[in-house]
């Protein structure tokens, strides 16, 4: 291969002939040659389709760009800082916009869900991973049905069944009460609603609407989980458990000290994967609540998206790449925090 | 031995075990049942909203078991326009989707393999960076890049047929990596022991060679279904019965209103009046039988009677019998209880006889509903089946160009076979190989040029609606394939028979004088023309060309079709005399050559402009102010100031013969008014001479005025140059004149009109005469003529744009995800690869890819799969252009009732949507199902 042949000559050239910093940049380049041939075709289109628009953003984010900008006749303002400064000062001229506010409830949004689809998809997963079960594929196959979905269709199907009149959940409460004598309201606005149902200090900036997007996020979000948990739980040598049983250890101790550890190296990794996703669940809660009511479910990613919508801010273009850049910071230390993770958790596998 | 072994376990049964086992798994089974149950419930909500017979748009009941199953809304969806689309089919939106998606993956995936690759297995300068952007590109949020994609992609233009055939070649290309999948699949498979010693083999060829049949059956309706025939001809009418289907469904729903509801509460109410009236009756019978039954006292009567009282009103007629004064007392009671129960029967009878009546004209009701329907629904289908017909027609009528694309197949199979039986033989691998690698290549160019030809079926797809009888679709493709030019040759002997029958009109009612003064003139312009033409080097704007030439025409056609002779009266005119008439026309006609010829005179009288301008200026200054020549001249200075003199000069030959012509023609006109009255002739002569002015107006100052070298551009005549324009141009007047020069011809070709009449009628007999074949040539010619293929749209429009956009997220994820795949492979292989002496190419598509065929089919179906139901960048790219290029996305966003509509939207359609967009993608999902949560945790970083 014209590889090998190459780079030992690039090695043996930068060892013999010449010694030093350049003739080692030297080498280094006659090595990188054929590297960079590879990666020149796709570089080139990232470089039109990917690098400039990023670039373009950057740009686009201290200036108040705007629609009329389309036409390259008309250059944008410079604004310097002032996007930013006005994203993080809550003073974006739209109903009901405070930062901090947002990412918090992106927060609880991401941690609420993700805590629910472990407990759930774990759970599950040693249901179908019990002795002697029957019907085991079946139901695997019927779990995973729910992630096999498209998240744009379930995310649609999820906001009719929310709606107030002829949504499943509403007709479903009116059958409870038929069977059992109960007297929930079969009239809940779901999507509507502004006054949040529990009213305590941090359930109080969560509308209805929220526990409508959490019901269908837990629903589209555990079996993921489960696969997980599942290929984790088959790989656990049964005589652990035999000899743990032999020692006299029960139930709730076995699980603590032998499946819990042994799951999570395959877990972590999945934890911060749906962790990421659900920070950016933009398809679930734009698809169903779209933001409302006043913007009380919006996240980060999809306030991104409606700030391009708002026709009255002037500048909305660049207000809206500046408030991409933030989050953009904001994800990519998720996303660090995450290599860490799971890289920790990779040296704690090999151990 | 069995036995024995048995025993021991039979004695052993653990009865409080096996019921502890049962127990447990039942208690498992129970909580997994509901688990199961929740994430069923949102799904079987959907599909029975989606099959419930009934088909509303809304239930108000929650329904999970459909009473009654139908497939009418699927159907609906797959084989009527989308509903919230005008006129696009689901079909469309499918392939829109489909080169989207899957183009936005393979593209990203081929793109990205080597780039993987290299980050996989090699260290170089500028790796860490590359890693580093990776992933910062990663971490940006999508919508981010949104507006900068549509600043960047508003501004870039395509040309059309570009953005039309993007999406014809990726699937011709798609449908030919299936055919030679296909192809080398079944070879493989043909290879094994078991099927070659076999008669099964014929068994699979049969069944390949009618796969291929209906494949290319199926690919013939498509592209039928494209073409601009089917549009036109089917499709448009079928989409204007829309109306009456709404009015069907309104009616079903009515029906299924009255059935379920109103119907069965008159049966109600009947039943419960049924019910009230034996209750009384039993009622008042027994209390009769009491009564009468001997235990008469006063308050058994009265009890009664205040009983019957509250049962009956008083109202009865029966109750007139109770003023009978020959009553005893005894027989009163009687009379009493009988005429009592009497009006409790009546009222009983009265109150069914209204329920059943109620009951009827319920019934009725519907039953005029139903009837309606089926009025309706007849009369749907009337409207529909003479299209429906008519699309069964031209379908049957492709049948043989199917058969002819089968047969080609079913040819390229062969050379699969033959491809199979060298190897049989043990021919060397290379020529093999060479072999199949030809049978590939040539399967690719037929289908890439059979969506070549498709996409010029649907681009030039006819504005009118012809070509059905023709054979529809095939004869579409044919015309779009035809040259125009042909189609105008082709054309050209119906105009000329067509002028030739226009001058025997002509003569038959001018007279032969007429005609040749006509004749003369327009040749006399045309030749002049083409010499002018002939004469100058320029270059035309294109929209100066068209004017010319129509200003050319016009002045042809003047002096033919709009000649005064034509008139209606014209049949006398040939006998008309009117010299007074004749010689006001000739005063007036020789002034004006006067004044031509003076202004000829004055333009010649010098070489530069300067001087003639002055010598007009003079000739001006010593004219009377009323001098009719005073116009001429002042028009020839203003033309020579602002086109040049050399305008002017190049003219007034022109004018001045035709106008020659005209003095010369008028002389000899005779006109005989005996056939009319006075104040008919005194009109007609004055039209008759308004009308002669005008037209020689008009051609004089056609070949003057309306000159190309008129058109402000004669200053720089000799710097431009536009010689193709220029041969067209004159190709035309070529045309025009010979066609007149055959016609001058056959005019001078004899003494007498008759003579000259038989000469035309036997040159016009060798001209062809039919009629439906100029027609169909006509309509062709204006298709083909009208198309404007030049014309630019924005990339941000076009379904290739999109696939680009989506291209930008898609790709550093297919590079990221493939770098992990590949660093899960190992080196050694393609190393032992190069130390046995492989080349690089070799180790690559013998080792490398083999091995990452999987990698890269599941990036590609990542890629798909998210493409699929991409909705932002969609709606943003694609909204406001052609509805026909919506994805599926976008439409189940349109029909699920989100966005700006707040309507509730029509469930069962949006339930039946959503089923058919998901099964693609769950059941891609079931298969690769492994490799995903694999795929995932290996190498996906990004939500």
């Amino acid at each position: 291969m014209a590889t090998v042949t190459e780079v030992q000559k690039g090695v043996r050239a930068a060892s013999t002939e010449k010694t030093g910093a350049w003739a080692a940049f030297v080498g280094a380049v006659k090595q990188s040659r054929l590297p960079w041939l590879f990666i020149l075709p796709s570089t080139l289109v990232m470089a039109v389709v990917t690098l400039y628009p990023q670039a373009l953003q950057v740009y686009m984010s201290f200036t108040n760009f705007d629609n009329r900008h389309f036409n390259p006749e008309n250059s944008p303002d410079w604004v310097g800082l002032q996007n930013f400064e006005k994203i993080l000062n809550n003073s974006i001229p739209i109903s009901n916009y405070s930062f901090p506010r947002l990412l918090a409830f992106n927060i609880i949004w991401a941690i609420s869900n993700v805590a629910f689809h472990v407990v759930i998809g774990v759970g599950v997963a040693m249901l179908l991973n019990a002795k002697g079960l029957w019907l085991r594929r079946l139901y695997r196959a019927i779990f995973v049905l729910a992630w096999a979905t498209p998240g744009y269709i379930s995310a649609l199907v999820w906001r009719s069944a929310f709606n107030q009149n002829y949504g499943a959940i509403n007709l479903l409460i009116g059958k409870f009460n038929e069977w059992f004598g109960l007297h929930i309201s079969t009239s809940t606005r779901w999507l509507v609603d502004e006054v949040p149902p529990i009213d305590l200090p941090i359930f109080s900036i969560l509308p209805y609407a929220f526990y409508a997007v959490f019901i269908a996020n837990l629903w589209l979000g555990w079996p993921f989980m489960m696969i997980v948990a599942t290929g984790a739980l088959q790989s656990i040598p049964k005589e652990l458990y035999e000899a743990a049983d032999v020692d006299g250890a029960t139930k709730w101790r076995q699980f603590w000290s032998i499946t819990v550890p042994l799951i999570r190296p395959a877990m972590v990794p999945a934890i911060m994967l749906g962790m990421i996703w659900t920070f950016n669940g933009f398809n679930v809660i734009y698809f169903i609540t779209g933001g409302g009511p006043r913007r009380q479910t919006e996240i980060l990613v999809t306030q991104a998206y409606n700030l391009l919508q708002e026709t009255s801010i002037p500048g909305r273009y660049g207000m809206a790449a500046a408030f991409s850049l933030v989050v953009f910071v904001i994800l990519l230390f998720i996303t660090l925090i995450n290599n860490r993770i799971t890289k920790a958790t990779e040296s704690y596998d090999e151990a | 031995m069995k036995l024995s072994i048995a025993t021991p376990n039979v004695s052993n049964f653990d009865f409080r075990r096996i019921s502890r086992l049962i127990l447990r798994q039942l208690g498992l089974q129970a909580m997994l049942i509901i688990v199961s149950v929740t994430v069923l419930f949102p799904i079987i909500w959907i599909i029975a909203m989606a099959t419930d017979a009934r088909g509303l748009p809304r239930y108000s009941e929650l329904i999970l078991i459909p009473k009654h199953v139908t497939t009418r809304a699927f159907e609906q969806l797959l084989f009527e326009p989308f509903p919230t689309l005008s006129g696009v089919y689901l079909s469309k939106l499918f392939s829109n989707s489909l080169f989207v998606a899957l183009g936005t993956a393979m593209l990203s995936v081929t793109l990205g393999a080597s780039a993987a690759y290299a980050f996989s297995r090699y260290k170089f300068i500028g790796r860490q960076a590359g890693m580093l952007g990776f992933i910062l590109l990663l971490a940006m949020p999508a919508t981010g890049t949104l507006v900068p994609l549509i600043a960047m992609f508003s501004l870039l233009k395509v040309h059309v047929i570009f953005s039309t055939l993007a999406p014809a070649i990726f699937y011709g290309c798609l449908v030919a990596l299936l055919a030679y999948g296909a192809g080398s699949a079944f070879r493989n498979f043909l290879k094994r022991p078991s099927i070659q010693s076999s008669n099964l083999r014929w068994g699979i060829i049969g069944l390949l060679v009618l796969f291929v049949f209906g494949f290319h059956f199926i690919m013939w309706t498509v592209l039928f279904r494209e073409s601009g025939v089917y549009k036109i001809a089917i499709r448009d009418p079928l989409t204007a019965t829309n109306d009456i289907r709404d009015e069907v469904d309104k009616l079903r729903v009515d029906i299924s209103n009255s059935t379920d509801t109103k119907v069965p509460r008159r049966e109600r109410e009947l039943e419960a009046a049924k019910q009230e009236a034996s209750r009384t009756n039993d009622f008042v019978a027994s209390a009769q039988s009491t009564l009468l039954g001997g235990a008469a006292n006063l308050d058994a009567i009265s009890t009664f009677l205040y009983r019957l009282n509250d049962v009956a009103s008083f109202q009865s007629p029966s109750l007139v019998r109770l003023a009978d004064p020959n009553l005893t007392p005894g027989t009163l009671v009687t009379a009493t209880a009988e005429a009592m129960t009497a009006a409790v029967q009546a009222k009983n009878d009265a109150a069914i006889a209204q329920a059943e009546d109620k009951l009827a004209t319920e019934r009725q009701k519907n039953a005029e509903i139903v009837a309606n329907l089926a009025a309706t629904e007849k009369q749907y289908d009337d409207a529909r089946s003479p299209y429906i017909k008519l699309r069964n027609d031209v379908v049957k009528r492709l049948i043989p160009y199917m058969l002819g694309t089968t047969l080609l197949a079913v040819v390229l199979a062969a050379a699969f076979w033959y491809a199979l039986r060298l190897e049989k033989i043990q021919i060397s691998l290379i020529r093999r190989e060479r072999f199949s690698r030809f049978v590939t290549f040539a399967s690719l160019t037929i289908i890439v040029l059979t969506a070549y030809a498709w996409f010029k079926a649907y681009y030039e797809s006819p504005t009118k609606n012809i070509g059905l009888e023709n054979g529809g679709l095939v004869y579409d493709i044919r015309l779009a394939f035809k040259d125009p030019d042909d189609i105008l040759a082709d054309l050209r002997p119906y105009e000329e028979r067509d002028q030739l029958q226009e001058s025997v009109d002509m003569i038959n009612t001018d007279g032969i004088a007429t005609v040749r003064l006509n004749l003369l003139t327009a040749l006399g312009a045309i030749n002049k023309g083409i010499t002018d033409m002939e004469a100058i080097s320029t270059n035309w704007k294109d929209q100066y060309a068209i004017e010319v030439h129509s200003q050319l025409e016009s002045a042809r056609t003047s002096v033919t079709k709009s000649d005064p002779f034509y008139f209606a009266n014209t049949d006398d005119l040939a006998s008309l005399k009117n010299g007074d008439y004749r010689r006001e026309l000739l005063a007036r006609l020789n002034t004006q050559h006067d004044g031509l010829v003076r202004v000829s005179e004055l333009a010649s009288s010098a070489i530069d402009q300067d001087t003639v301008l002055a010598n007009f200026n003079a000739a001006l200054a010593e004219l009377p102010a009323d001098s009719p020549d005073r116009a001429l001249l002042e028009e020839s200075v203003a033309l020579i100031e602002s086109r040049g003199l050399v305008s002017l000069r190049l003219s007034l030959p022109t004018v001045t013969a035709a106008m020659d012509n005209a003095i010369k023609n008028t002389g000899r006109i005779n006109i005989n008014p005996d056939n009319l009255d006075r104040a008919d002739r005194i009109e007609l002569k004055d039209r008759m001479a308004q009308v002669i002015d005008d037209r020689l107006e008009v051609i004089r100052s056609s070949v003057t005025k309306n000159d190309p070298f008129f058109l402000g551009r004669t200053d720089r005549l000799n710097l431009l140059n536009n010689e193709h324009f220029k041969a067209e141009f004159l190709d035309i007047m070529k045309v025009q004149a010979a066609a007149l020069q055959k016609q001058n011809e056959l005019i001078g070709s004899a003494d007498t009109q008759e003579a000259v009449i038989t000469n035309i009628k036997a040159a016009m007999d060798r001209l062809p005469d039919d009629a439906q074949e100029r027609d169909k040539l006509e309509k062709e010619a204006a298709i083909r003529t009208s198309n404007s293929n030049d014309v630019n749209e924005t990339l941000k429009v076009t379904l290739f744009g999109l696939m680009i956009a989506y291209s930008s997220g898609a790709l550093p994820f297919a590079i990221w995800n493939l770098k992990g795949y590949f660093d899960t492979i190992p080196k050694e292989l393609e190393e032992a690869a190069l130390v046995d002496g492989a080349g690089m190419v070799a180790t690559f598509f013998r080792i490398i890819l083999p091995l990452t065929l999987p990698a890269l089919a599941i990036t590609t179906l990542f890629g798909f799969m998210s493409g699929w139901t991409e909705f932002i960048l969609a709606t943003q790219f694609l909204t406001g252009g052609d509805v026909g290029r919506s994805t599926m996305a976008m439409a189940l966003r349109g029909i699920s009732g989100g966005g700006q509509t707040q309507a509730d939207p029509d469930y069962t359609k949006f339930a039946a949507m959503s089923i058919l967009m998901a099964i693609p993608v769950v059941s891609l999902f079931y298969i690769f199902q492994r490799w995903i949560v694999s795929g995932l945790t290996v190498g996906g970083v990004k939500g």
